[in-house]
């Protein structure tokens, strides 16, 4: 965890100072990736990793995803046109606050995009959508800024942080299928695939949940940060995006990942740095150590309750 | 904490809220080691907020009739005026108990000393020599006369071309001060080009006249000079020019003062316009109530803003090692001594660099981006299909991000040193900005897409795939050895297709996708060099010519603050590595506190914008505190 992706350019200081060789691009490219990835399986609910590849990778439903892939360009373009503010300034402090989450989370950086006056609307957009492909790092984050500016600080980060967590966690493709399903209402390949896709695209919230809790200030936070996402995604309007698992499922499966190892170290860590912040401006000299409680569950058994409580496997 | 201020406060919460911020912005001067301009808040809150008093500077060039027109206002002969130039400092004219004339040093600028007459004439036409000190002492003349409206204060200013580098400087410090500008114009040439550029000064230093309480106010004097039919023209004239500058056409006064002056019951158009001026400064100081307040907000926003980028340098400096302090506070004594921080020509230095950097800036990042295209061009040739669709465009955009990085890093340095080299010293605000350009490149740079493999291509494999597998199991022995032989023949060449496809998708996109980002990053270096070269300009226009004497006092206060917190030399010796001292590490911690705390005065001015709900127009004078 908390690994940086090096294709970041305020992050990568004094990485390379040598003319731009490709084959070491392609290497620190494929280095950030796998970090990415590690960075992803300490976290993620485990089903979901391996559900999520197993789609992508299945004959039929990947010849399928790959299809929606071939209409990438058309649906950016189309978005572009109707739904983006080509003008748009993204507010630093949501990039800050953005660029906070991915360093606590070892994500990959996405493209930022606001999502125009027409869309914000139309009601059928969250504050916050993920879209993009399985190649090619084209991940994208859609910003719906006035329905931002309306959230709380928690609701923000939650909303920030889970969609961070969906595109770490290569769900980007599952949301550009049910964008495509949407639009081209009339293809039945779409829609049967989007309902396909249903059972596995219903765990992905977990793994999501789980990152906003990571990165959130506490479980109650989080919490009301949850309550805000589950509202905006029972709107008639944002049907169309993939459907996740009930409320209370998320709730105790948040409840039992809060008492995770993982969590406690990545606070512990979060609160050391902080710790060590006030003690550089003149605080205390003793710095306070990482503290992972003795009684803590491992992912593994946070993994496992969950999937039986899901009635998996 | 930021202050929490409604728009909608009354006029006595307006004002409590002004001095408040006046007493916080004083005190952060202070902690910068900027006495004199915490001095200066402090009097300026006194005379606005306390005494209620409006401060009307009469400027203009030299032998436009300065002091003949405050002469003329007042009606008699007080201020000395001739043929040659008679003003070399700074005279105030006030309302008093008893008509006296008085020195205020700069020195001390609580004591006075009572001059006669014949001295007071000597001192106004100021020194010989180019004596700083002597030049920045007040005169003060105090008259217990009615023409004189109680709560204004004229004051008479040396000719700002006057030969006089120090002369015209202590009328230009005199601007920010002003309530009131008195721009003294001679009808016979009026409105030239320096006399356009002076007065675009004098707004700017007052804040501009739109929500600032600040009034502008056009004599054209010695009227009687002109033809009666010249008189309009000569009116036209400067109205059409200062309409370029000014937020409404101005109507000026066209006055006669030295008529005025011998002959005040005079009909005269000249004579009667001087009286008209003098009722419009009286109206001016009825409505102070008004303008007062707001002009307190504007005067404290300057220094708001001022201290914003000395806090900044404060900041940084207090990080420093003593020895590098050390450096800079002595390339600064030199840049004072050697008279290398002439505010005029900083700015030319700064217009002369900023388009120099754009191009070296410019070429380089063009140099970058034709090698990364030439080596992605090469690499598209040997690439097999999974770089081509996945590693490669990721790979590019780590390249171009990476691009992006080394040239912010090249740009810091290269702001950091151009001001080095132009002030002696720099803060973190070219760090600032670069980095603030850097998170919005990282988030806004556009992936490259490539095609996943077409259509035939995958129903090729897929129907490979199943007539392999129906083979397998329900084919006979020659079926599945044709198979055998076939199947690998058609994956390759279907295999070929799509790195052919991609490689085609990458040689259409990948130029566009390079050209596009490197004119994001261009863009964005430029935008940052422009940013950071208007704030630094705007430095030194608000440090108004004292900016040498004011980073020498914050580089001495922070050094002096350092020597308490320095190691000593033998735990120095002893450890490669030591540990900032507790003090220390409280200074960088104050220096940080600092800073925020006049960014936060800064906002809470801001956040003033409204104004008071003023009745005062309405109900007639009220005391202001």
């Amino acid at each position: 965890m908390d690994a940086t992706p090096n294709n970041s350019p305020d992050q990568s200081d004094g990485a390379n100072d040598e003319p731009h060789v490709l084959e070491g691009l392609l290497h620190r490219r494929n280095n950030a990736a796998h970090k990415e990835r590690r960075a992803r399986d300490a976290y993620a609910f485990g089903v979901d990793v391996r559900r999520t590849r197993w789609f992508i990778q299945h004959r039929l439903l990947g010849a399928g995803l790959r299809a929606v892939e071939r209409q990438w360009k058309s649906v950016w373009d189309k978005l572009q046109h109707d739904s983006l503010e080509p003008e748009a300034i993204c507010p630093a402090p949501i990039l800050r606050e953005l660029a906070t989450c991915i360093k606590i989370l070892g994500a990959p950086t996405p493209t930022v995009s606001c999502l125009n006056e027409r869309a914000h609307l139309s009601g059928a957009w969250p504050s916050v959508t993920v879209l993009g492909t399985s190649h090619g790092d084209v991940r994208h984050l859609l910003l719906d800024l006035r329905g931002l500016q309306a959230l709380s600080d928690a609701e923000q980060r939650f909303a920030l942080a889970s969609a961070l967590g969906h595109l770490q966690c290569d769900h980007a493709l599952f949301f550009t299928a049910a964008l495509v399903a949407r639009l081209e209402e009339s293809n039945f390949m779409h829609r049967g695939l989007t309902r396909a896709l249903g059972p596995g695209t219903k765990l992905m919230c977990f793994s999501a949940d789980r990152a906003a809790l990571l990165c959130g200030d506490g479980i109650e936070a989080t919490m009301e940060g949850l309550r805000q996402h589950v509202a905006e995604s029972r709107s008639a309007n944002t049907r169309w995006l993939p459907s996740p698992s009930n409320y209370d499922l998320r709730v105790t499966a948040l409840k039992e990942f809060y008492r995770s190892d993982v969590h406690a170290r990545i606070l512990s860590a979060r609160m050391v740095k902080a710790s060590g912040e006030r003690s550089s401006n003149g605080g205390p000299d003793t710095e306070p150590k990482a503290h992972v409680p003795d009684d803590a569950w491992s992912v593994a058994k946070v993994d496992r309750r969950l999937t039986q409580r899901l009635g998996l496997l | 904490m930021a202050t929490n201020v409604s728009t909608s406060l009354t006029t006595d919460d307006f004002i409590a809220s002004l001095t408040e911020l006046a007493r916080r912005l004083s005190k952060v001067a202070e902690t910068l080691g900027l006495h004199d301009v915490a001095q200066t808040i402090e009097e300026d809150r006194h005379r606005r907020i306390d005494q209620g008093r409006l401060r009307v500077a009469v400027i203009g060039e030299i032998k436009h009739g300065k002091s003949t027109l405050i002469n003329a206002l007042l009606g008699q002969d007080i201020l000395p005026a001739g043929v040659t130039p008679t003003t070399g400092a700074l005279v105030s004219v006030r309302h008093g108990p008893e008509s006296r004339r008085v020195q205020i040093p700069a020195t001390d600028r609580n004591s006075e000393i009572t001059l006669d007459e014949d001295t007071f004439r000597v001192l106004a036409r100021g020194p010989k020599d180019d004596d700083a000190t002597t030049l920045h002492d007040t005169l003060r003349v105090e008259v217990n006369d009615s023409a004189l409206h109680p709560e204004l204060e004229l004051i008479d200013t040396p000719g700002l071309n006057d030969i006089s580098k120090f002369r015209s400087l202590v009328s230009r410090d005199e601007f920010p001060r002003a309530d009131v500008l008195v721009l003294v114009l001679d009808a016979t040439q009026a409105m030239t080009k320096t006399e356009l550029s002076l007065l675009g000064e004098a707004l700017d230093a007052v804040g501009g006249l739109q929500r600032t309480g600040a009034t502008l106010e056009v004599v054209i004097n010695r009227v009687d000079l002109l033809a009666e039919a010249d008189v309009m023209t000569v009116i036209d004239h400067v109205a059409t020019k200062l309409s370029d500058i000014l937020p409404h056409r101005p109507l000026p006064f066209t006055t006669n003062a030295r008529g005025a002056l011998k002959d005040p019951d005079s009909e005269s158009v000249g004579v009667r316009e001087v009286t008209r001026l003098r009722e419009r400064l009286a109206f001016l100081a009825d409505s102070r109530e008004t303008l007062l307040p707001a002009r307190m907000r504007s005067a404290l926003l300057r220094h708001a803003h001022l201290l914003e980028y000395h806090a900044a340098i404060h900041e940084r400096c207090v990080a420093l090692e003593s020895t590098q302090l050390e450096a800079e506070l002595r390339a600064i004594d030199r840049a004072i001594v050697d008279d290398l921080l002439d505010e005029a020509a900083l700015h030319h230095r700064i217009n002369q660099v900023r388009e120099r950097l754009k191009e070296d800036f410019r070429a380089s990042i063009a140099e970058r981006f034709e090698e990364l295209a030439l080596r992605g061009e090469t690499y598209l040739e040997e690439a097999d299909l999974h770089d081509l669709t996945d590693a490669f465009p990721g790979a590019l955009r780590t390249g171009i991000l990476e691009a992006a990085h080394q040239e912010s890093k090249r740009l810091r340095g290269a702001l950091d040193d151009f001001c080095d080299e132009l002030i002696a010293t720099h803060s973190d605000l070219a760090y600032r900005r670069v980095l603030e350009s850097n998170l919005r490149l990282r988030f806004e740079t556009p992936p490259i897409f490539i095609e996943p493999p077409s259509v035939l291509v995958e129903a090729g494999s897929l129907a490979l795939g199943l007539t392999g597998t129906a083979i397998m199991y329900f084919g006979g022995t020659v079926p599945g050895m044709l198979m055998a032989v076939a199947s690998p023949l058609a994956s390759m060449v279907l295999r070929e297709r799509a790195v052919k496809e991609a490689r085609a998708h990458c040689n259409e996109r990948v130029p566009a996708a390079l050209e596009r980002a490197q004119a994001a990053l261009t863009n964005s270096i430029e935008l940052v060099i422009d940013r950071y070269l208007h704030a630094l300009a705007g430095h030194i226009s608000l440090a108004r010519g004292e900016l040498g004497q004011q980073l020498q006092a914050i580089l001495r206060h922070a050094l002096d603050a350092q020597s308490d917190t320095q190691p000593s030399p033998t735990s120095k010796e002893d450890a490669p590595y030591v540990k900032p001292s507790r003090e220390r590490r409280h200074l960088l911690k104050e220096a940080t506190r600092c800073r925020a705390e006049v960014a936060n005065i800064a906002f809470a001015l801001h956040a003033l914008t409204e104004g008071p709900v003023s009745t005062s127009v309405t109900t007639g004078p009220r005391t202001l505190h």
